[in-house]
C-alpha cells in the first residue's frame, strides 16, 4: 500500500505541475486585465493632500454590499492609509465622492454646498466641506 | 539589495538564537530554515515592543537593537564554543528554486495579493509604518471590515522590510514567496531529519506545493503563510524532541507555538489547542515549557489584554433573536466542509492524505504522530463551531471565502503526518 500511495503522490506532482503550468500560461495571456487589486489606482495621489489628516469622509451612491463596490472602498482605504476613510460620513473637512458617474458626484457636492477640489473621469471627486468644524486653512 | 540586508539580519538573528538553544543538534539546512522562521519572529517581537513603548514606529531603534542583539548572540555562541552544523550536499533542495518560479510568476499577476491582504494585513502594516503616533487608528470601529481584532505579526514583519526598502508593494510580494519557501524547506528538511529519504521527502513536498490553487493562496500576502510555517515548525520540533528525547527541542517547540499565537486569531486558538495536547503528554519540566511558551507568546497576551478592540463582525447566534444559530446553518456548515475536502481544486490531495493515513493506522494514529491528527480534528471542530456561533456573515459567502484558506495552512502538517506514518525508513 505504501508504494501505491507513493505512486499516487508522483502522479499528483505530475498532474499538479501540468495544471499549474496551464494556470500560469492563462495568467500570462490575461496579464493586462483589470482585477480587484487595481481598483485603488484611481485614488493614488490623494494621500499627498491628506498628509497628517487622520480621517476623511467617503461618500458613495453605489450599493456597498456589492463586492466590486466594497473592494473599491477597501482599496481606497489601503491606498490612502494611514488616513481613515469614514464611509458615508460627509461631516469631515475632506470628503471623497466615489459615485456612479461624475455628474452624480458633482450634483451631490453642489447639494451639500461643498467645493470640488480634484476629480478624475471615473467618478471620483475630492471635495472640501467648508462647514466642517475642524477645517484648517 | 536592502531587502536582502533586512533578510540576512533576520536570518542571522534566528540562526544564532537557534544555535544557542539546540547547539548543533539539527542538520545545517533545517537549522537555517527554522532559524529564518525564528529570526522573523524575533524581529517582529522587537518592533512590537518598541511600538508599545514608543507608540510610534521608530526608524532608528529596530535596526540598532537588532544589530546589538546580533552581536550579543554572536559573542554568546563564541563564548560557549558552539560548533555550527556541518554543511553537506543535499540535492533535494533543488525543489526550492523550482517552486520559486511559479510563486514568482503568480505573485506578479496579483501584485496586491488577495482581498484580505489589502483590507487587513497590509493595511495594518501601513498604519504601523506611516501612522506615527496615531497608528492605533487601525483599531477604530469604523475599520471593522479590516478585521481590527487580528494580531500583528505579519504586518510588523512587513514593516521591518519596509524600514530598509521604503514602502513597496514588491516587498509584500517577496515576503509571501519567502514565507512559502520557508514552509517548503521546513517540510522537506523536517521529513529528512525524521528519517524519510530525500527523494520521498521531495515528492511529498512537491505534491503539496505544486498545487495550482495552493500557489494562488500562497502569494495572497495573508498571514496564513506565517501560521502554516510556525505550526509546521512546532510539530517538527516536537516530533524530533520525542524521537531524540532532547529537551532543547521542546524549548524550540514552545517558542514556535508562542510565535504561532501572534499570527492571527486562529493562530491563538491553534496555539491553545496544541499546548493543551502537549501538556497532557506528560512533558518533562512542564513548568519550564509553559514559561518559555508564555515568553514567546507575550506579544499576543499584551495585544489581547491592552489593544484588542471589540469584534464588530461578531453576532452571537446563541443569544441573538435576529440572527440565531439554526440547525439548518449547522447542516450547511457540515455539508460544505465535507464537500470542500473533496473539491476538485485540491486535485484529490486530501483524499490521498486520508488514504495514506488509513493504510498505516498503527503508525499514524499512535503517539507521538497522532498528535497532529488530534490537533487537526480539534482545530477544525473549533473553526466550525465559530462558523455556527457567529452569525454576523451570510454563511455561504463566509465559508466560500475562508474555509479553503483555513484548511490549506494545515496541509503541510497533514502531509508531514502522512509521510512519517508511511515513509520513515523504520516504518
Amino acid at each position: 500500500m505504501r508504494n501505491v500511495v507513493l505512486i499516487l503522490l508522483v502522479l499528483s506532482v505530475a498532474f499538479n505541475a501540468g495544471q499549474l503550468t496551464l494556470h500560469l500560461m492563462h495568467n500570462q495571456r490575461h496579464a493586462t486585465e483589470v482585477h480587484y487589486h487595481n481598483l485603488g489606482d484611481q485614488f493614488k495621489g490623494l494621500e499627498t493632500i491628506f498628509n497628517h489628516i487622520r480621517t476623511v469622509g467617503y461618500y458613495t451612491d453605489k450599493n456597498i454590499e456589492e463586492p466590486l463596490v466594497v473592494a473599491q472602498f477597501e482599496q481606497a482605504q489601503y491606498v490612502l492609509a494611514p488616513t481613515v476613510l469614514d464611509l458615508n460620513n460627509t461631516h469631515h473637512p475632506f470628503v471623497i465622492f466615489d459615485c456612479s458617474s461624475p455628474e452624480v458626484a458633482l450634483n451631490k457636492i453642489k447639494e451639500l454646498g461643498f467645493q470640488p477640489l480634484k476629480a478624475n473621469n471615473l467618478g471620483v471627486v475630492l471635495a472640501l466641506n467648508p462647514h466642517a468644524q475642524n477645517l484648517k486653512p | 539589495m536592502m531587502y536582502l540586508l533586512a533578510l540576512v539580519i533576520a536570518i542571522s538573528l534566528g540562526w544564532l538564537a537557534l544555535q544557542l538553544i539546540i547547539k548543533d543538534r539539527l542538520g545545517f539546512y533545517l537549522s537555517l530554515f527554522l532559524g529564518a522562521a525564528l529570526g522573523l519572529g524575533i524581529i517582529g517581537q522587537i518592533i512590537f515592543y518598541l511600538q508599545l513603548v514608543g507608540n510610534n514606529f521608530n526608524h532608528f531603534l529596530p535596526p540598532l537593537i537588532s544589530l546589538i542583539l546580533l552581536g550579543i548572540l554572536y559573542l554568546a555562541k563564541k563564548t560557549k564554543k558552539i560548533q555550527s552544523p556541518r554543511i553537506v550536499k543535499n540535492f533535494s533542495l533543488l525543489v526550492l528554486p523550482i517552486l520559486a518560479i511559479p510563486l514568482w510568476m503568480e505573485a506578479h499577476y496579483f501584485p496586491s495579493g488577495g482581498w484580505d491582504a489589502w483590507s487587513c494585513w497590509n493595511l495594518k502594516a501601513k498604519f504601523i509604518y506611516l501612522g506615527q503616533d496615531h497608528w492605533k487608528d487601525i483599531f477604530l470601529p469604523i475599520l471593522w471590515r479590516s478585521n481590527t481584532n487580528y494580531p500583528l505579526a505579519l504586518p510588523i514583519i512587513n514593516v521591518w522590510f519596509w524600514h530598509w526598502t521604503g514602502f513597496s508593494q514588491n516587498v509584500l510580494m517577496l515576503n509571501s514567496i519567502l514565507l512559502t519557501l520557508l514552509t517548503t524547506g521546513v517540510l522537506l528538511l523536517g521529513l529528512q531529519e525524521l528519517k524519510v529519504s530525500k527523494v520521498k521527502a521531495a515528492i511529498v513536498t512537491l505534491a503539496v506545493f505544486t498545487l495550482s490553487f495552493g500557489n494562488t493562496l500562497s502569494i495572497s500576502q495573508y498571514s496564513d503563510a506565517l501560521f502554516s510555517l510556525y505550526l509546521l515548525a512546532a510539530f517538527i520540533c516536537y516530533l524530533l524532541f520525542r524521537e531524540n528525547k532532547d529537551d532543547r527541542l521542546l524549548v524550540l517547540t514552545a517558542v514556535f507555538i508562542g510565535l504561532l499565537s501572534f499570527t492571527k486569531n486562529e493562530g491563538s486558538i491553534a496555539a491553545a489547542i496544541l499546548t493543551s495536547l502537549l501538556i497532557i503528554q506528560r512533558l518533562p519540566k512542564p513548568g519550564k515549557f509553559i514559561a518559555i511558551l508564555i515568553a514567546a507568546a507575550l506579544p499576543t497576551i499584551i495585544f489581547i489584554l491592552t489593544m484588542l478592540p471589540h469584534n464588530e463582525a461578531f453576532t452571537n447566534g446563541l443569544t441573538s433573536p435576529d440572527k440565531p444559530s439554526t440547525l439548518a446553518r449547522l447542516g450547511y456548515i457540515l455539508i460544505y466542509t465535507l464537500v470542500e475536502f473533496i473539491s476538485l481544486k485540491w486535485n484529490g490531495l486530501w483524499i490521498l492524505a486520508a488514504v495514506g493515513l488509513i493504510s498505516n493506522l498503527r503508525k499514524a494514529f499512535v503517539m507521538p504522530l497522532a498528535i497532529i491528527g488530534l490537533f487537526f480534528v480539534l482545530y477544525i471542530a473549533v473553526v466550525l463551531a465559530y462558523y455556527q456561533i457567529n452569525t454576523f456573515f451570510e454563511i455561504g459567502w463566509w465559508m466560500s471565502n475562508t474555509l479553503n484558506r483555513i484548511i490549506f495552512v494545515l496541509m503541510p502538517s497533514v502531509f508531514l503526518w502522512m509521510a512519517l506514518s508511511l515513509f520513515r525508513k523504520d516504518a
